[in-house]
């Protein structure tokens, strides 16, 4: 598809696209990858540190342990959103601060401050599952095509 | 040129604290694991469960285990080699049905979790220094056995 829109355009264009296409600036895929690694791995490895405090301190065993983590990481990102810390985090490392459930947190609350001055229910109300709606959505979706497969494969396909 | 040193520093630092890892496992060779048997004077005897330990520290990948119980009902709780933690749902069955062979007149609950483990540990040890009645004994074996049920 790409090629058919090439082929379009005038030739200086085309010209334009070669030319630039040899001088642009490569991403460091790998070096990205290392930092979400890296942090991403981090976030998960506090994320495993106060699953472990809720075990040893409160009445949670490791199935319960889930839902306290993951309210208080979502209480921190929301403080580190506030202070403007987890933006940065995100500019280092991509993915890596996205894909926790650190994340989804941020998605949520980055909507919220930044509409807050169209009001509660319009403003913020109205705009902050902007971009985390679409996410809960197609979790749930996919969630459901999921356990559909496993219930079909446990009832009939006899494993 | 700062970060790329950090970002190698670290790397080389995790590398390093596997292999040292790795290492120590490879100087200790296995062993039995310590099993700790109970003797209490009050409540129930808990001989059956000093032989459920013996019997699962047999296995090769429980590295841990503790017991208790009371006359019908014997909770357990084990720790599993790391790597063997994909397949802990077969895991537990094969070592509950293990236990549930050589006591036919118990009712078995084997558990991998950590804080059932942490708990039965607590209780081990209260037995041991003869803290806790056989009553007491009763309540805190339902009270693990609805911990260990709980869904959410």
């Amino acid at each position: 598809m790409a090629n058919n829109k090439k082929k379009n355009l005038p030739p200086q264009a085309q010209e334009y696209q070669a030319f630039q296409s040899k001088r642009e600036v490569k991403r460091p895929i790998f070096k990205n990858c290392l930092k979400a690694f890296l942090i991403g791995g981090t976030i998960c490895l506090i994320g495993q540190c106060i699953s472990t405090f809720y075990i040893y301190y409160f009445n949670f065993t490791e199935q319960t342990a889930g839902n306290p983590t993951t309210a208080t990481l979502i209480f921190l990102t929301m403080l580190l959103t506030g202070f403007g810390i987890y933006d940065r985090l995100g500019q280092f490392a991509g993915a890596g601060s996205a894909v926790p459930v650190t994340g989804f947190g941020n998605a949520v609350i980055s909507a919220a401050i930044e509409h807050r001055t169209e009001g509660f229910i319009l403003g913020v109300g109205g705009n902050m599952l902007k971009l985390a709606g679409p996410v809960i959505v197609y979790g749930v979706f996919s969630a459901f095509i999921v356990a559909l497969i496993k219930t079909i494969l446990l009832k009939w396909g006899g494993f | 040129m700062l970060k790329r040193y950090f970002i190698l520093y670290i790397l080389i630092l995790s590398l390093l604290a596997a292999c040292s890892n790795e290492l120590s496992r490879e100087q200790s060779p296995s062993q039995d694991i310590e099993v700790k048997h109970i003797s209490s004077n009050q409540g129930s005897s808990q001989e059956p469960s000093n032989q459920a330990k013996d019997i699962l520290s047999k296995n090769e990948d429980v590295t841990a285990v503790k017991a208790i119980n009371n006359k019908d009902r014997m909770i357990i709780g084990v720790k599993v080699k790391h790597h063997k933690r994909f397949n802990l749902e077969k895991m537990k069955k094969k070592l509950t049905k293990k236990v549930e062979e050589s006591f036919p007149d118990y009712k078995i609950e084997l558990s991998t979790d950590k804080k059932i483990y942490l708990e039965i540990e607590k209780i081990e040890e209260k037995l041991q220094s003869n803290d806790l009645k056989s009553k007491e004994l009763e309540k805190e074996i339902d009270r693990i056995s609805k911990l260990s049920k709980e869904q959410t």
